[in-house]
Order: structure tokens, then C-alpha cells, then sequence
């Protein structure tokens, strides 16, 4: 193996018993962007603490680098970065103060900082602000300086802890475009998330894991392969709510009686089934039974999503999960703002 | 060299931390003004009996408030501790490739630095309100690092009971359980001559004793047999400074352990 990161047969059980991660094995190679996707509680973060040194493993080893976790953390933690879900930045000092500070603990001279400190202001977009306490920035501006604080070392392994949990939808596309600015220079990134449609627009490749196991593991779409075929979906043109739910449930029965099409689901507007032969021929045989059941559909052939990959997988679906909260070393607990 | 680079680093953060919070730096200097008014306004009266005549009853007070200041101030690094935890920023030290006793040798290092300014404007106060240290800026100096000795070994604890607790109300109440009781069993607010017997005698085990009369034999002079008496008694001033040194040493000691421990 040459990973970057090689995981074998980690295992973190708390003292009170609580087997958080449960034996698992993974590498993460060099220049890569990879996904760690799971549900709340499902050991996303009490792995990436084990992987930080922050947290001693149980069981199994890991190696980052060629270094092997346990024996050499302190050469470990000079080669990676870390931004953890809640930004950590301090709100009595200023942004600049922050950078410089960070810049400190990674050993660089004083002016070496302060350059470092205004070239990661500028990248950030947060230069103007850089005079200001960092609690008086926004929300979006926090994750900012906290992704900045990482940086400041140039690490050549990101870990990104949810980093953008909590991010309206602009801010999370900027936060996606820096990210993979970063991969596209060389870092490898390390990110865990809970949404799907953040792992399939970034991640080469994947990790799964659901209570403390990994489920699954591939790129993106040989996930969304392993499903099998395609998704038909139908969608209906009226806006009358009676006329619609009677479309809804005769072209749901035309296509239930028909080969080729598996669990097929009347939704709120439109009807979805999976493909389970192949495209061209369900097609034809879809429209001709439609058309005989008088149903005026439009018909949509897409991939699966990786919620169906995840539902398919596990039973339920990724966002829905109750789990138990994630235990942290030191509790997550916030004061202000 | 790294480490002494990193230790100084974090410990400007932290006097930066205590400087650019007004209400909190308000406050703090405000308390120490309300003992040195109100409080030896009220006090004196009970206490003339046990002073001799001629000695102000602030001028045995001052000393006192300086090392109540010390001494109450001490819990803010226990409580910073516990927000450092809250906001992952003690995280973000120990992924750093640091030498982690820097993080707490830091944090102590600027605890003895505030606790010397706290303690030298409550110096300055009571020269104003005409209080006069007999043995001059190196008494004065001397006293000032008794009681920072003291005040490490508190801010250590502070530190234990967060680390421990993760929760800085709970560190403020252990903090003060503990204190409150020896300050009153302590001569730092009446003579040594208005406490009940069985106090004084407590007094040879308690802390807050040593580090009020060191100080006052330092500063002031202490009362003795009815007298002021201002020259400096060596054997119980080497008593006190033994006995502070080692509740400093007993404190930074199991702050290290817990802090160890909490980390690993």
C-alpha cells in the first residue's frame, strides 16, 4: 500500500462502554479528496480526533505519511491541518491576531507570520476585517479564519470536520470552491460530511460508514453503479390536485405491471421507480403502457443519487438518522452567538 | 528555544485576552477600590479594639486587599481554561506541533504577570489614601511576589477543577467555597488578637494566614503583644514563604497532572 493515510482495524470504545468506531479500515492516498460520509453519531468525528492525535485510539493501527500514530503524533502534526465543526477562533483577538498566533504555534518567526497572516487574509477575502475581534464576525467570515487558521502551515493533509455545517448556501459554495482550490494545488483533503450532495460534487473518493462500520467504499458514481440501473421518474403537466393524484396512481399501476422496473413510489408530484433492465428497453415498453392507461406524463431518466446509494445500504435514510450525539473529549458546548 | 518562542506567544494571547475585556477589566479594578473604601470604613470600628492607637486600620487593610485581589482573581485562569475548551481553541493548541507544556506554562506564566499588576495598583491605591510601607520599594516588590507565589498555587487549582469539570461556574464555586472561609479564619480583615483562639490555631495550617502576614511584615508591620511591630521577623516571614512556596508548588503539580491527564 502507499497511502497517505492507511487505516487498519481502528476501534475507539469510550470507558463507559460506548463502542464508537468499531474496526475499520481505509487508506487515503496522496493528492486526494476524500469523503468520510455518515449520519450524526455514526464516528465521523471520533475518527478524525483519533487521526488528529487529539484522541488515543483503542485498537488497530494508522499510519499518515510513513509515521506511524502513537509513536511519532508531533511529526504528525506538523505535515496536517485540521478545521473542526465548531470554528474555533479566539473572539478577543483579531482576525490578523488569530493568523499570527497560529503562525506561532507552527513555529514560524514572528515576521514570517505576519506575512503568512496577511497573505491567508487577503486569500480569504477577509483583509478588510482583519482589524476587527474575530467575535464580531459573521458567521461565514468564523469558518473563514478558521480555514485560514489551518492553512497557515501549508499542511499536506486538510482534515475538514463538517466544515460547512451551519453554512447558508452561498457561503457553502464559496466554502466548496476554496476547498477544492487547495486540492487542485496539492493538499490532500480529508473531509467528513453529512451531505450527500457535498461528498458527490467533491470527493474522488468515498468512505461509508454507519454506526462506527464502513458500509461502503468508492468513488462517487461506482457507489451509485453498485445500485444498478437508473431512476425513471414521471411528472405530470396538470395543477389540478384531483387530476393529479389520478395520474399519480394510474401511471404508478401501468408501470408496476410492467417488467424491467422495480419499487416503484407514488411521491407528492411525481412517480419514481428504479430501473432494474436496461434503459431502452424499459422506455419504449413504459410510454406504450402509459399511453394505453390514457396518463399524459413527462418521463426523466437520471443516475441514482447517493441518498439511494445510502438508503439502499444502510435502511434509512443519511439526514433522518437519530443517532447518539458524538462523544467529544471536550464537550462542543457554546456561549456566545 | 521553540518552546520558549511558543510559551511567550501564547502567553500575550492570554493578557490580551484579560486587556480587551473592558467590563471585566472595569470590575476588577473597581472590587479592590470598594474593599479599600467602603469595607475599611465599616470594618474599623470593630476592629479598633485589637489595633493599637495611632495605627489606621488601612494601613493594616491594604496589604490584605492586595492579596484578596491576588487571591480572587486568581479563578479567571481556571474559567479561561474552560472557554479555551468550550471553543476548541485548546484543540487547536494541542494539534499544533508544540511542546505541550508550553499551553499551560504559558497561561501560568501570564496569570503571575496579571496578578503583579492587579497587585501593584492596589499598592498604588492605598499610597494614595496615605498609606505608608515602612521597608520601601523591595518590601514592597517582595510582598507583591509572595503573594503571586500564592496566587499560582490558586490559578493551578483553578485549573484542576476545570479540567476536571469542563464547566467554569463550577470552577468559580469550588474556588470560593474553599477561599472565602480561610480569608475569614485568616487576620487579613481584624488583628490577629480579635480572632477567637481556636482560629488563630487553624491559622498555623491555613494559607490565606501566611500569605496576609508575610506580606504585612513586609510592607506594614505586623501586630505583635499590642505593638506594631514594623521590623521584619525573619523566622515567620521564612516560615510563611516555605509554606507558600510549597502550596504553589502542590498546586502547579497536580494542574500539570490533571492537564496530562485531560489531554491524553
Amino acid at each position: 500500500m502507499s497511502g497517505l493515510v492507511e487505516v487498519a482495524g481502528l476501534r475507539k470504545t469510550y470507558p463507559d462502554g460506548t463502542e464508537a468506531v468499531r474496526g475499520i479500515d481505509f487508506e487515503v492516498r496522496e493528492g486526494e479528496f476524500f469523503g468520510f460520509l455518515g449520519p450524526n453519531g455514526a464516528g465521523k468525528s471520533t475518527t478524525i480526533k483519533m487521526l488528529i492525535t487529539l484522541l488515543p485510539k483503542t485498537e488497530g493501527s494508522v499510519t499518515i505519511a510513513g509515521l506511524t500514530l502513537g509513536r511519532d503524533d508531533k511529526k504528525i502534526r506538523e505535515i496536517i491541518g485540521y478545521a473542526s465543526q465548531d470554528v474555533s477562533v479566539d473572539e478577543d483577538l483579531t482576525g490578523r491576531e488569530n493568523l499570527i498566533l497560529a503562525g506561532r504555534l507552527y513555529h514560524l518567526s514572528h515576521h514570517d507570520a505576519v506575512a503568512r497572516a496577511d497573505e491567508l487574509l487577503e486569500l480569504t477575502g477577509l483583509a478588510e476585517v482583519a482589524a476587527k475581534k474575530a467575535g464580531f464576525y459573521s458567521g461565514g467570515m468564523r469558518k473563514r479564519l478558521d480555514l485560514a487558521q489551518a492553512l497557515v502551515h501549508r499542511p499536506r493533509l486538510l482534515f475538514l470536520d463538517e466544515p460547512t455545517t451551519g453554512l447558508d448556501p452561498q457561503n457553502r459554495r464559496a466554502m466548496w470552491n476554496e476547498i477544492e482550490r487547495l486540492n487542485k494545488e496539492g493538499t490532500t483533503i480529508f473531509l467528513t460530511t453529512q451531505y450527500m450532495e457535498e461528498a458527490d460534487t467533491l470527493c474522488e473518493r468515498l468512505a461509508v460508514i454507519d454506526h462506527g462500520t464502513i458500509v461502503a467504499e468508492g468513488t462517487p458514481t461506482s457507489l451509485k453503479a453498485k445500485l444498478g440501473g437508473e431512476v425513471l421518474t414521471l411528472s405530470f403537466s396538470t395543477d389540478d390536485p384531483e387530476a393529479l393524484s389520478l395520474l399519480i396512481k394510474r401511471g404508478a399501476g401501468a408501470l408496476r405491471a410492467l417488467g424491467g422496473l422495480s419499487d416503484v413510489r407514488e411521491a407528492d408530484r411525481t412517480v419514481i421507480a428504479n430501473i432494474s433492465n436496461g434503459v431502452g428497453e424499459v422506455l419504449p415498453e413504459a410510454l406504450r403502457v402509459l399511453e394505453a392507461a390514457g396518463v399524459e406524463a413527462r418521463i426523466a431518466v437520471s443516475p441514482p443519487t447517493l441518498d439511494d446509494v445510502f438508503i439502499s445500504i444502510t435502511g434509512h435514510a443519511l439526514r433522518e438518522e437519530e443517532g447518539k450525539p458524538t462523544r467529544w473529549r471536550f464537550g462542543a458546548r457554546r456561549r456566545r452567538r | 528555544m521553540e518552546t520558549a518562542r511558543v510559551t511567550l506567544a501564547l502567553l500575550v494571547r492570554s493578557l490580551k485576552r484579560t486587556v480587551r475585556r473592558p467590563v471585566f477589566l472595569t470590575i476588577s479594578l473597581f472590587q479592590p477600590l470598594v474593599w479599600l473604601f467602603l469595607f475599611s470604613q465599616v470594618m474599623k470600628n470593630f476592629a479598633k479594639a485589637s489595633i493599637p492607637p495611632g495605627v489606621s486600620y488601612v494601613t493594616l487593610f491594604a496589604p490584605a486587599v492586595m492579596l484578596q485581589t491576588i487571591m480572587f482573581g486568581s479563578f479567571q485562569s481556571g474559567m479561561a481554561m474552560v472557554s479555551d475548551i468550550e471553543f476548541g481553541l485548546l484543540d487547536k493548541f494541542l494539534v499544533a506541533p508544540i511542546n505541550r507544556t508550553a499551553i499551560l506554562l504559558g497561561r501560568t506564566l501570564a496569570d503571575g504577570v496579571r496578578m503583579f499588576i492587579q497587585g501593584s495598583i492596589i499598592i498604588a491605591l492605598s499610597m494614595v489614601l496615605g498609606v505608608r510601607f515602612v521597608h520601601g520599594p523591595q518590601g514592597v516588590i517582595a510582598a507583591l511576589l509572595l503573594a503571586v507565589v500564592f496566587g499560582l498555587g490558586l490559578s493551578s487549582l483553578s485549573n484542576v477543577v476545570a479540567l476536571r469539570t469542563k464547566n467554569s461556574e463550577t470552577t468559580l464555586m469550588v474556588m470560593n467555597f474553599f477561599l472565602f472561609p480561610l480569608l475569614f479564619m485568616s487576620p487579613a480583615l481584624v488583628p490577629r488578637g480579635a480572632l477567637p483562639s481556636w482560629i488563630d490555631t487553624i491559622g498555623r495550617v491555613n494559607p490565606v494566614a501566611y500569605a496576609v502576614e508575610g506580606a504585612r511584615n513586609l510592607t506594614v508591620g505586623i501586630i505583635e503583644h499590642g505593638h506594631l511591630q514594623t521590623a521584619i521577623d525573619w523566622t515567620e516571614l521564612g516560615r510563611a514563604v516555605a509554606f507558600l512556596i510549597g502550596v504553589a508548588v502542590i498546586g502547579l503539580t497536580s494542574a500539570r497532572m490533571a492537564f496530562r491527564k485531560a489531554t491524553s
